[in-house]
């Protein structure tokens, strides 16, 4: 007997529209989260709390994951209790949208045909998608209008076809250097877009409008406008009177039976006390990570080697990011009093973008798949930065007055702009997600071992739109410009290990993110993803997770 | 010898030894009394700014590790600075640390920010100023702002105003 008609594992981007959409059908549904529920009350701009103590994430004691990278010895794994190195986004209900900076770009019609357009590239499993954009584009649309998207329409030679003239928010407040940003732009026949964002610029469904306080990105949202899930979707979820969440479960193991049908979700509660929950269908949406660890944690009669394994494809070409940074130093010193104090403040956003080579077609670097260039100002994280100054040139330890006139310096005489450069993370067979035979987490579960191999060609893609952005920074006179491109992951841009096609041998998911050959278990997180685009993930995690419920309102 | 008489380059799990209990006592009292000599020097006071007294480094640094707010190996590490700059500062001027001129403790400073494990330990101390310098005065640096006001740092809003908003009541509840 089935406690709910639906079980959903998660309750970030790719959880919330599911749990939304059936709720409101009239469908019960039961969301695990294995964080506790934070809101706006608890987010405060605190460093402390978000980045220095990382409340948001478990401690890495406790719950870890274990990266290979390449060594001369061949693949090396470490734990990032060791390492340091977070592999985790945010857990808590809403999942990582909570800390997101809201940068919202659609994929374009031809990333969902990329082999079919730029033909195989060796050493990468580059597939096309089973669904084309028209498919997803009203679920983009649908997301414009039930998370919120703020932003403007402009002319663009890759300007993705929309099915609305425009964004339902306006932009939100920009500071003076998003016009120093398009003249720069104008001078080398560039095409600066309106960077969209899933952030409200006025109070809106229930959520009050963006406060300008400038800290988005690692922080929650105090006033919701900001989209993430829980704020735009799972709190209305909630209201419907259909759909209950809850939180400290981590659910570490589904039951099966012999037909290969899922049953049941066993979980820890907050008390370690282990519990079990029966619905008839099951959502698995923990991140791509976490999903693809809990499948193959959950072995039955029809699976022994996983929900989903049965042609060893989970957790395979798992993807993250491409792409570097760069950053030129704008000092006040160069502008007039009011320009200067203009450029100061800290709230308007920047909101650039450059797409132009979303597509390239060069004469000397020939046609490739491209990606998108986001200008930001520096992270304004206080202890962070004055933590960065306290190495001189040569590496040395500063301290005394010289790292005081230094800190003085840094933050009083200039702002910095950076830009961020999004491209395809090629998947590859050095991209994967297993179960690592030794560590385990707190509850007892094999942690995810995570094999971070990246392609060479992701890096002359980077550097090749990095030095595009250079141009930009170089014509608006910065200084001590510099770039990095480099084939680390961000943690926090990860998507694939379970990817949909219509092969059940060469693929995790159908086309409608069902696993192939398990009627009730789907999966809605980045995970189905086969390539990935050249923007951030969330906005297509969105629409995808409104395509599904769609699809698993008509199954029920 | 001490750690920092060493050249010795360790990973920082093999910096420490002789931990150090959590102190209760006063800052009067050791390690707390050479640890806020040891963070003046890192951060002086001038007219103009402020320095680790002004922006209370050293009860801010206290409060974190009676609290348990740092792992135990980094609350050893500090503490056991102290011991090991003493017996350095014994061997060379025949009295521990904050008993010598205040260029004889800059020199020793010097010393030990040449051996790894000394710059390991003085480029923590100032990772912990910076945070009484920069962090909310909820936490207990920062008094009236004034390491926000000296590096006209803006620090967004709101801020953690209660008890219940601090990090350590949200990392409880994780």
């Amino acid at each position: 007997m089935s406690d709910y008609d639906i079980c959903i594992i998660g309750s970030g981007a790719g959880a919330s529209p599911v749990a939304l959409t059936l709720a409101e059908a009239g469908h019960s549904v039961v969301v695990l989260e294995k964080g506790p529920w934070f809101d706006e009350t608890d987010f405060t701009k605190d460093e402390l709390s978000c980045c220095r103590r990382s409340v948001y994430t478990p401690p890495l004691s406790e719950e870890q994951h274990v990266i290979e990278e390449a060594s001369d010895e061949g693949w090396q794994g470490t734990p990032t209790s060791e390492s340091g190195w977070d592999f985790w986004n945010g857990n808590c209900i809403g999942g990582s949208s909570n800390f997101m900076s809201g940068y919202f770009y659609r994929l374009k019609p031809d990333d969902f045909r990329l082999r079919s357009v730029y033909g195989p590239i060796d050493g990468a499993n580059v597939v096309d998608w089973p669904i084309d954009y028209k498919e997803l584009e009203p679920y983009y649309t649908k997301v414009e209008q039930r998370v919120g998207v703020s932003g403007r329409v402009v002319k663009h030679p890759f300007q993705e076809p929309r099915s609305t003239t425009d964004f339902p928010y306006p932009p939100t407040e920009e500071n003076i250097v998003s016009g120093w940003i398009d003249a720069a732009c104008k001078k080398h026949g560039y095409h600066p877009l309106p960077t969209p964002r899933a952030i409200l610029p006025y109070p809106a469904m229930n959520r009050r409008g963006c406060a300008y306080s400038g800290y988005c990105g690692s922080f929650g949202c105090q006033t919701g406008a900001k989209g993430g899930a829980r704020a735009a979707l799972l709190d209305q979820a909630v209201r419907t009177g259909h759909c209950k969440v809850m939180p400290h479960c981590k659910v570490f193991r589904l039951e099966s039976d012999k037909k290969g049908k899922v049953t049941a979700a066993r979980y820890h509660d907050r008390q370690g006390k282990e519990q079990k929950i029966h619905a008839r269908l099951f959502v698995v949406a923990c991140q791509a990570i976490e999903t693809t660890r809990l499948l193959l944690s959950s072995p039955g009669p029809k699976h022994p080697d996983g929900l989903g394994n049965n042609h060893g494809q989970l957790g395979r070409n798992l993807i993250f990011s491409a792409g570097g940074v760069g950053q030129g130093t704008l000092p006040y010193e160069q502008f007039s009093k009011q320009q200067a104090e203009a450029l100061k403040m800290r709230g308007p956003f920047v909101n650039r973008g450059l797409q132009d080579w979303y597509f390239i077609d060069d004469a000397k670097f020939g046609r490739h798949k491209g990606g998108t260039i986001d200008f930001l100002f520096r992270h304004p994280n206080g202890i962070a930065r004055a933590n960065n100054q306290k190495w001189d040139d040569n590496g040395r330890l500063l301290w005394g007055k010289p790292l005081k006139r230094k800190l003085e310096a840094y933050f009083t005489e200039a702002r910095y702009l950076r830009f961020e450069v999004f491209c395809d993370w090629l998947p590859t067979d050095n991209c994967f997600v297993s179960l690592d035979n030794q560590i385990k987490d707190k509850w007892g579960s094999p942690v995810a071992r995570v094999r971070i191999g990246f392609h060479p060609h992701d890096l002359e893609i980077g550097q090749y739109l990095s030095d595009k952005a250079k141009t930009v920074l170089e014509t608006m006179k910065a200084r001590d410009i510099y770039s990095s491109v480099s084939g680390d992951p961000p943690a926090n841009l990860v998507a694939g290990g379970c990817r949909f096609g219509h092969d059940p041998t060469r693929s995790v998911l159908d086309a409608n993110c069902r696993v192939h050959d398990i009627d009730n278990l789907y999966v809605t997180d980045g995970s189905f993803m086969p390539t990935g685009g050249s923007v951030p993930y969330t906005w297509t995690i969105y629409a995808n997770a409104f395509r599904v419920a769609d699809r698993i309102l008509e199954h029920l | 010898m001490g750690l920092f008489g060493a050249a010795l380059v360790l990973p920082v799990q093999a910096q420490t030894r002789n931990p150090a209990r959590a102190p209760t006592r006063g800052q009067d009292r050791e390690p707390w009394k050479t640890l806020a000599v040891v963070q003046q020097h890192l951060l002086p006071s001038e007219d103009h700014a402020p320095g680790a007294k002004e922006i209370h480094a050293t009860s801010y640094l206290k409060n974190l590790v009676s609290q348990h707010g740092l792992s135990e190996e980094e609350r050893n590490f500090i503490t056991s600075g102290p011991g090991w700059l003493n017996e350095l500062a014994m061997q060379q001027h025949k009295a521990v640390f904050v008993r010598l001129t205040e260029n004889q403790q800059a020199n020793l400073l010097q010393q030990i920010a040449g051996t790894s494990a000394g710059e390991d330990w003085l480029a923590m101390l100032l990772t912990y100023i910076f945070e009484a310098l920069l962090s909310s005065p909820v936490y207990g640096g920062n008094p009236e702002a004034i390491g926000w006001k000296w590096l006209q740092h803006d620090p967004g809003f709101p801020l953690p105003a209660t008890a219940g908003q601090t990090w350590q009541a949200l990392q409880k509840r994780r």
